[in-house]
């Protein structure tokens, strides 16, 4: 299944299965298999947190079983890998330097394109976090290359200086589930994860502007856990993990715009000018405009991988 | 009657208490002989995983804390307003009971991640206030179960500390329980989120190693720089954490030395 998509300047990179492909004029390019060598026996290797590189020329990916950092040419050809201690869960970009957040908390910055090991043979990190939580990290995001903020799941926002990440400017208090999205539009930074609520936030004053119920939109849903947040021409398209609608709010005062059912649950979302891009299933669709009239991409067969299934975030207490 | 049962009755009547008077004002001494706790009746393994998710009340943010629910000295005197002393991992409340009266205009707040140990000293705080009644002593400290490694700030608003202590914390010996040590690089920047500028962390320990690690990673972070030992001398606070908490005593008579490391909280660059 399709489960990571990200698109820029008429191009797509889309993670299905094992393999990472390339998406032209609504047909699949070039395929490349992610290396298995790391993955263990029974699981497939994938690669996904799919991104594009400020300068538009590479793209990003985190490969799972791999723990790695890997920089991609336009063609899909690897220009550096790099292993990280534990394994990367979330990737941003800042400048020339890539800010890697992991599944232990703590936030590595390393030269985008350089393929200086992070790691010595033992594994062990060669270089220090330039900041951590106590908590699994699930976003890192940089605000006017002046601040650093991560999200966690221990329903942190956490807003520290980029040149100085020891120092926190301040925290975003609202949520009570863990953050699974943030999303930068403009000034304004939106979160969402497994509250059944999105916020915006006005990251200058740190105030929160408004908030978004999503319940009467899901009324058949036990737990709500958001999976995507992307801007699309300055407003804001959100999906639910596991349902097949599409909301559109907008920025920053979160107020409904439309609401677009599609028929199949949707896995992924990229946003690209005009183009939208949805990853469903077991298919992939492309619209250059909303409400959506979609043209369908053919994909080859693939192996499903185990991702951030709903759930699996939520904390669920022993004692 | 068997220890399990009379420990069950005796935790099960003090949880009444507890919820009694937790945040009762007391204006009339208490029916019988007060009677501290026992701690052989809150016994609880040592250690405790600060990465479990566990069943933790927390606030959402600091502003909805209630003060006045924990320290009864508010009522009279509200100006004290927030508590500005954290003792960190407090253990059986020693060190909370003796700041109290050498710390009267200041809240002093213990948080313990140990559900029974953090019973105990709620029961040691409300046996203390009804036996001094009188002198309306102990009014000033109060404890809370928490996780201060995750939840600090949810706790206490930017810069509300003074001073933290962290007096005999768990060694968390091996290697890869490192990361779950009280001091790292990383968690030093919540700390330091918490304190003002000038705030003092104290530090307390017999682990020599320990104690390296901490003053290793607190001397490398750019917010605090670490006390001489003529400033040790010269502070009152350092004198009752080297001798009055019940880790100390331990070490104490066990003829262990205690090593102590105290820092100041810097100015943001």
């Amino acid at each position: 299944m399709p489960h990571s998509i990200v698109a820029k300047n008429g191009k797509a990179v889309v993670g299905l299965g094992s393999r990472l492909l390339t998406v032209e004029n609504g047909a699949v390019t070039k395929q490349v298999t992610v290396d298995q060598s790391a993955a263990p026996k029974g699981n497939a290797n994938f690669v996904d947190a799919l991104a594009v590189t400020p300068d538009n020329k590479h793209w990003l990916g985190i490969d799972h079983y791999g723990k790695q950092l890997v920089v991609y040419t336009q063609d899909l050809d690897v220009v550096s890998a790099r292993v990280f201690p534990k394994r990367p869960s979330a990737v941003t970009t800042a400048g020339s330097s890539a800010l890697v957040g992991d599944k232990f908390g703590d936030v590595y910055q390393v030269p985008l394109y350089s393929t200086e090991p992070v790691c010595d043979e033992k594994g062990q990190a060669k270089i220090e976090p330039i900041l951590g939580h106590v908590s699994m990290l699930l976003n890192v995001e940089v605000y006017d290359n002046k601040w650093i903020i991560t999200g966690d799941r221990d329903e942190h926002i956490r807003v520290s200086s980029l040149a100085h990440p020891y120092v926190i400017e301040q925290f975003l208090f609202g949520h009570k589930q863990y953050i699974r999205q943030l999303l930068l539009v403009g000034k304004t930074l939106v979160s969402g994860g497994g509250d059944d609520y999105v916020c915006s936030w006005d990251l200058e004053s740190g105030e929160q502007v408004a908030q978004f119920a999503l319940r009467q939109y899901y009324l058949g849903l036990e737990e709500i856990d958001v999976s995507v947040l992307v801007e699309y021409q300055g407003d804001i398209l959100l999906v639910v993990e596991g349902t097949t609608k599409i909301l559109r709010v907008s920025a920053p005062n979160l107020e409904l715009v439309a609401e677009y059912e599609t028929n199949d649950k949707i896995t992924a979302v990229a946003v690209d000018g005009n183009d939208v891009y949805v990853a469903f299933a077991n298919k992939l669709r492309v619209t250059s405009s909303l409400p959506p009239q979609f043209t369908e991409i053919e994909l080859p067969q693939s192996e499903e991988v185990p991702l951030f299934i709903q759930g699996q975030l939520r904390k669920r207490p022993e004692h | 009657m068997s220890t399990e049962y009379k420990r069950e009755q005796y935790r099960k009547a003090q949880e009444e208490k507890r919820k009694r008077v937790q945040n009762v004002e007391f204006d009339v001494p208490a029916e019988s002989d007060v009677q501290l706790p026992r701690k052989r009746y809150y016994r609880q393994r040592a250690h405790s995983n600060p990465f479990s998710d566990h069943n933790l009340e927390y606030p959402r943010k600091p502003s909805d804390m209630d003060w006045t629910k924990l320290y009864p000295v508010l009522r009279e005197r509200p100006e004290l307003g927030k508590p500005t002393v954290a003792d960190i991992g407090c253990g059986f409340g020693g060190l909370l009971v003796s700041l109290s009266p050498m710390l009267p205009d200041k809240l002093i707040l213990g948080m313990e991640i140990r559900v029974q140990v953090t019973n105990y000293v709620e029961d040691r705080i409300i046996a203390l206030r009804q036996q001094n009644i009188d002198s309306k002593g102990y009014g000033n400290i109060s404890v809370l179960r928490g996780n201060a490694m995750k939840f600090l700030p949810n706790f206490f608003e930017k810069g509300q500390l003074e001073k933290i202590f962290f007096c005999f914390p768990d060694p968390h010996f091996k290697q890869r329980k490192h990361k779950a040590r009280i001091v790292t690089t990383t968690l030093s920047s919540e700390y330091a989120y918490v304190l003002q500028p000038g705030g003092i962390i104290y530090t307390i320990t017999d682990v020599k190693d320990l104690h390296d690690w901490m003053v290793e990673h607190l001397e490398a972070h750019p917010l605090f720089e670490r006390l001489s030992k003529k400033w040790e001398a010269q502070d009152d606070c350092v004198k009752i954490m080297t001798s009055d908490t019940e880790e100390g005593k331990k070490v104490e008579r066990n003829s262990g030395d205690k090593f102590v490391a105290c820092f100041r909280r810097l100015p943001n660059p």
